[in-house]
């Protein structure tokens, strides 16, 4: 699964691998935590999500991109998946079968 | 320059990390210590180092699907080599011990078939050849007879 983000005339794609997980995590990242501290969590696991496809992409610009999204709840809640989706497939629970692609298109 | 960069290298993890799961004293689950277990097992899979760390999320259930398909494949075959295997000691040493002549076995001429495509294939076949060998049977004993017959046509 993956979300494809459009944001200046470039489309993103955001993914998460075991890797960037990985550093996520060593960067202070849980989920668990999502909740407690969403002001520093959620836009961790939104860079996150760029370091798979993106890796030479400016904070700035991934800062003002999230910024600029309107409905966040829906985004975060599909980064949240892609991220258990990771996990799960490891554990070997995913259902992650048909491997789903979300079309996201920022809204000015 | 470099700070700009998304991800910073060698980030530890903050203090608060080992408050997680509600004053647990265990240890906190942690993704990347899961990751790092798992990984022999998926390298033995077939998996590659890259594939597993930096590949989708998909590869990796993909690669356990397709290690099950084969741990599957592997068991069939051993189950239909000691299938031959049964074959031929009945046919040898089974036969040993068998004292009409009439049921001694033979190894198969062909290999089992696995598929159901093979199976009806193999039922067509031998039905021909059964077909073939009553036909010449027919012949055979038409021949006799016509041979048998033709003095007593002469005496009448």
């Amino acid at each position: 699964m993956n979300i494809l983000l459009e944001y200046d005339d470039k489309t993103y794609t955001l993914e998460y691998n075991k890797s960037t997980v990985r550093t996520l995590e060593s960067q202070g990242f849980s989920l668990d935590k999502i909740s407690e501290q969403p002001l520093s969590q959620i836009p961790m696991l939104f860079r996150g999500a760029f370091a798979m496809h993106h890796t030479g992409v400016k904070r700035k610009i991934v800062d003002d991109i999230f910024e600029s999204i309107g409905n966040k709840n829906e985004l975060i809640s599909a980064l949240a998946e892609m991220y258990g989706e990771v996990v799960a497939s490891v554990i070997g629970d995913a259902d992650t079968e048909s491997a789903k692609k979300v079309s996201w298109t920022k809204i000015d | 320059m470099d700070e700009d960069r998304l991800i910073e290298n060698g980030s530890p993890s903050n203090s608060n990390a080992d408050e997680g799961f509600g004053g647990d004293t265990s240890e906190p689950f942690s993704v990347s210590k899961l990751f790092s277990d798992a990984m022999p097992a998926y390298l033995a899979m077939g998996m590659s180092y890259e594939d597993y760390w930096h590949g989708p999320a998909e590869l990796t259930v993909a690669t356990r699907k397709a290690f099950e398909i084969k741990v599957k494949q592997t068991n069939q075959e051993a189950w239909l080599l000691g299938q031959y295997v049964m074959c031929a000691l009945d046919c040898t040493v089974g036969n040993m011990f068998r004292k009409n002549r009439s049921q001694l076995s033979s190894y198969p001429k062909e290999p089992f078939p696995l598929t159901q495509e093979e199976f009806e294939e193999a039922e067509r076949r031998k039905k021909k050849e059964k077909f073939e060998k009553m036909k010449a049977d027919m012949i055979k004993w038409a021949k006799n007879s016509q041979n048998k017959a033709k003095p007593s046509e002469i005496q009448e």
